[in-house]
């Protein structure tokens, strides 16, 4: 249930891999552009960019002989933080139960 | 920079399993009704929803019920996985993914003690958030208590400033509501 979370976190656990997200984040690149900005093999890129895609973080567009990545805007969506959320949560309902407890004690 | 493709497979291998770990929110506070009382108000359906979630609410072993969370928590499928009355209480607290939230699979538990000064201890544990590995907790407690402690400890301070106008609460000697994540 939880491995399309662990999924983004891994394929976001690689510093490489981290910063060519967020440099697709700024714009639709190719990859051969991507290789010029991180003087990283190509094969390496593409294994990078292969990750990301799987993790649904990137979306491909072919034009001929080349690639085109930019980044899924929804790929980062199952990062909804349940935590923050029943964090504020339960502390606010306890305090409503303090009151309920009030109205049944004599 | 140079990276082989070893590298990477070598990198994947040592991040799937650090990735994330599975955390709680874990919450202490005292109250002041008997701990009967205290049970009642945590499994009676029309109490459960005054201050709760309105939906269902069951106290038997295996019994299904839902809690309408509304706009910001969803519609909760829970199932009672134990139930020692007056003392423990624990449900799965579930919740399908939907197409811009992923699921949520959880446990509350409830654990009540009498206080010998009278009213009840409540810890309230909300159990099996998937959070990734590097995220920042306070502290790590002895494992038997399988505790790793978060945050908000200048929140709490806040609101208990906030909250002096209750002096009954502090002339108990009452703990104060405390919130953790714990691992």
């Amino acid at each position: 249930m939880f491995m399309i979370e662990a999924d983004i976190f891994r394929a976001l656990a690689d510093p490489t891999r981290r910063a060519v997200f967020e440099r697709l984040a700024s714009g639709e690149m190719s990859v051969s552009a991507l290789k010029a900005r991180f003087s990283v093999s190509q094969p390496a890129i593409s294994q990078h960019l292969a990750a990301l895609k799987a993790a649904g973080l990137v979306a491909e567009r072919r034009e001929g002989r080349f690639s085109y990545y930019r980044v899924a805007p929804e790929g980062l969506a199952p990062l909804v933080d349940w935590i923050d959320r029943y964090r504020a949560f339960w502390p606010e309902r306890i305090d409503r139960l303090k009151d309920v407890l009030k109205g049944l004690e004599p | 920079m140079t990276e082989t493709a070893s590298d990477i497979a070598h990198d994947d291998a040592a991040a799937a399993s650090d990735a994330t770990k599975t955390v709680a929110l874990v919450m202490e506070t005292d109250l002041d009704a008997a701990i009967d009382t205290v049970w009642r108000a945590i499994t009676d359906p029309a109490l459960v929803a005054r201050w709760l979630l309105p939906g269902g609410m069951a106290a038997e072993a295996g019994a299904a019920f839902n809690l309408d969370g509304g706009a910001a928590l969803g519609t909760i499928d829970c199932t009672v996985i134990e139930s020692d009355p007056p003392r423990r209480l624990a449900y799965r607290w579930q919740k399908a993914a939907t197409e811009t939230e992923p699921a949520l699979d959880t446990v509350v538990r409830f654990d009540l003690a009498a206080r010998p000064e009278g009213g009840t201890r409540l810890k309230l544990a909300h159990e099996g958030f998937v959070v990734a590995a590097d995220r920042p907790v306070d502290a790590v407690a002895p494992a038997e208590e399988e505790m790793i402690v978060l945050l908000p400890m200048a929140a709490l301070m806040r609101r208990r400033i906030a909250r002096r106008r209750r002096p009954a609460a502090f002339s108990h000697g009452a703990m104060p509501t405390l919130m953790r994540l714990a691992a």
